[in-house]
């Protein structure tokens, strides 16, 4: 069985600045175009911003890394092209094994059906095989300690229960990689010792994990690698206690 | 942008061999839309009937057509007709809508389309079931062989369908004005296509009006079977070059724009 892995070679993302309706319009498209740029100006060439720069980097199974950087460095960005959910603008992402993420909460959930009713739903989405259904939802159960309220419709929960229920979902059915963006922060302390320990089980099986994160606490617990990002591309790679110094001495310049 | 085109449009074969996927999200769907309503999909058939009857009583009087003919005609036009229509106006919002689901999960990016062509389907089964009622009741004379042809026209509805939600998907996620567009084309189309009138009606000077119309085609290998009759060669022949060329541009489309889109959503 080949070992899970991760290798991005020169990938970039550009995102697709829309400033005025006409960028969005097929038929002002189509006057600039057949007009040679004389109508419909506005739908003429569209600004991109890199979202992540010119990114080599290579993940092997068994790789828990941290992603740091400043709120906008391209953290986000990066999980996106590392879940798989986001194609490369440029270069190439090759990705081996199965995938799953939590990168926006309660994607995919229906807040009018019930907590259950949402276990059945996400394990649909995520393709879990029926015969494993019934063992993901007492772990769920379990694991989020949501009692009675698991009944009850999604929209009565607050953040950080709906953070146990995706949380505990992602993790329910392991796949090779998990990819999770910085909405671990809306857990309490209770859920971050239940989580680490989830999280250590999981990648003990040899597993990929890629978390983006503004605490050391969560990088200390969950990872043994960290890269730093600042406007798009990597500053650092390697060691958590170097690499969070050498964010730490970025900041402060 | 990097293309491999074999691999965009292996999303879309990825996409039929999951399938029960997109069928599930459908049946979901048809739920969700009318949980705590009263009808359910019913409602959908409901103001399907009523505007055939109030159709068909007043221009079937303008037209001098008896109703126990006019009425199952225009019944079975509307069923076909209501499936291409929402078929074209609905594909440009398809992959918006899904934009959760899509930036979350690793489903091929045409289990989205497979989903509306389902529901759609799904629609037009339960205006059917209507229709057997109307048919039985007007006594429309409805034979074994002519309405198994219903069978294949269907599996031609479905492949056009698929090809052509599969290239409004991307264009409309891309330049949000398809959308408005369709509805204004769609419009001209239901009043120039024969849906509630005939083609005999027309002058044979006026005959391109509606052959060189591709709805009319599909209508009639759709509605025939439905009315008890079989659809000339030359409907069958052309419904089944439509639905070929809509597949393979549609699909073209599609894998050419894939990537792309995930940055319009």
């Amino acid at each position: 069985m080949t070992q899970p892995s991760i290798i991005a070679r020169g990938a970039a993302v550009h995102y697709p600045i829309v400033l005025t309706g006409a960028q969005q319009s097929l038929l002002a498209g189509l006057a600039n175009t057949m007009s040679a740029g004389r109508f419909a100006k506005g739908a003429g060439n569209t600004e991109y911003v890199a979202g992540v720069q010119n990114v080599s980097l290579e993940i092997k199974a068994g790789e828990r890394v941290g992603l740091i950087g400043r709120n906008g460095a391209g953290k986000s960005t990066m999980l996106r092209l590392l879940a798989g959910v986001l194609p490369p603008s440029r270069g190439s992402l090759q990705v081996k094994g199965t995938s799953t993420n939590i990168l926006h909460l309660g994607s995919g959930m229906d807040a009018d059906l019930t907590g259950f009713e949402n276990i059945e739903r996400m394990s649909r989405l995520l393709e879990i095989p029926k015969s494993e259904w019934a063992r993901v939802k007492a772990d769920v159960e379990d694991f989020t300690e949501l009692g009675r309220f698991l009944a009850l419709p999604i929209r009565t929960y607050s953040s950080g229960m709906s953070l146990r229920l995706g949380f505990a979902m992602a993790t329910a059915y392991p796949r090779d990689i998990l990819v999770i963006d910085e909405v671990i922060g809306a857990g309490d302390m209770f859920f971050m010792n239940k989580a680490i320990e989830r999280i250590k089980s999981y990648t003990e099986q040899a597993k990929i994990l890629v978390l983006a994160t503004h605490g050391y606490g969560a990088l200390e617990a969950f990872c043994n690698r960290a890269i730093f990002m600042e406007a798009g591309k990597i500053r650092a790679d390697g060691d958590v206690k170097e690499v969070w110094q050498a964010y730490g001495d970025r900041g402060s310049v | 942008m990097k293309t491999n085109l074999l691999e965009d449009l292996a999303d879309i074969s990825t996409g039929l061999k999951k399938l029960n996927v997109a069928i599930w999200l459908a049946s979901e769907d048809m739920r969700a839309r009318y949980s705590r309503t009263a009808l359910g999909p019913w409602w959908n058939v409901l103001s399907t009937v009523v505007f055939v009857l109030a159709l068909g009583i007043t221009f079937g009087a303008l037209f001098g057509q008896p109703l126990e003919v006019f009425l199952p005609y225009l019944a079975a036009s509307m069923a076909c007709w209501n499936f291409m229509n929402s078929i074209v106006q609905d594909s440009p919002m398809v992959l918006i809508r899904a934009g959760g689901i899509v930036q979350a999960y690793p489903l091929p990016l045409s289990t989205q389309i497979y989903r509306s062509v389902a529901d759609k389907s799904m629609l037009m089964g339960h205006f059917l079931l209507v229709y057997v009622g109307l048919a039985i009741y007007l006594k429309v004379p409805v034979t074994i062989q002519t309405a198994v042809m219903f069978i294949p026209a269907a599996a031609i509805y479905v492949v056009a369908a698929i090809g052509v939600s599969l290239a409004f998907s991307v264009l409309g996620a891309r330049f949000r004005d398809l959308g408005p567009a369709l509805m204004t084309i769609m419009t001209m189309a239901f009043l120039l296509t024969p849906v509630f009138w005939q083609k005999v009606s027309l002058k044979p000077e006026q005959h391109w009006i509606t052959d060189l119309n591709p709805f009319f085609h599909l209508l009639e290998i759709g509605r025939q079977p439905l009315l008890g009759q079989f659809a000339p060669l030359e409907h069958w022949i052309a419904s089944i070059g439509i639905a070929a060329f809509s597949l393979i541009a549609g699909s073209l489309t599609f894998a050419i724009m894939r990537r792309k889109i995930y940055y319009w959503l």
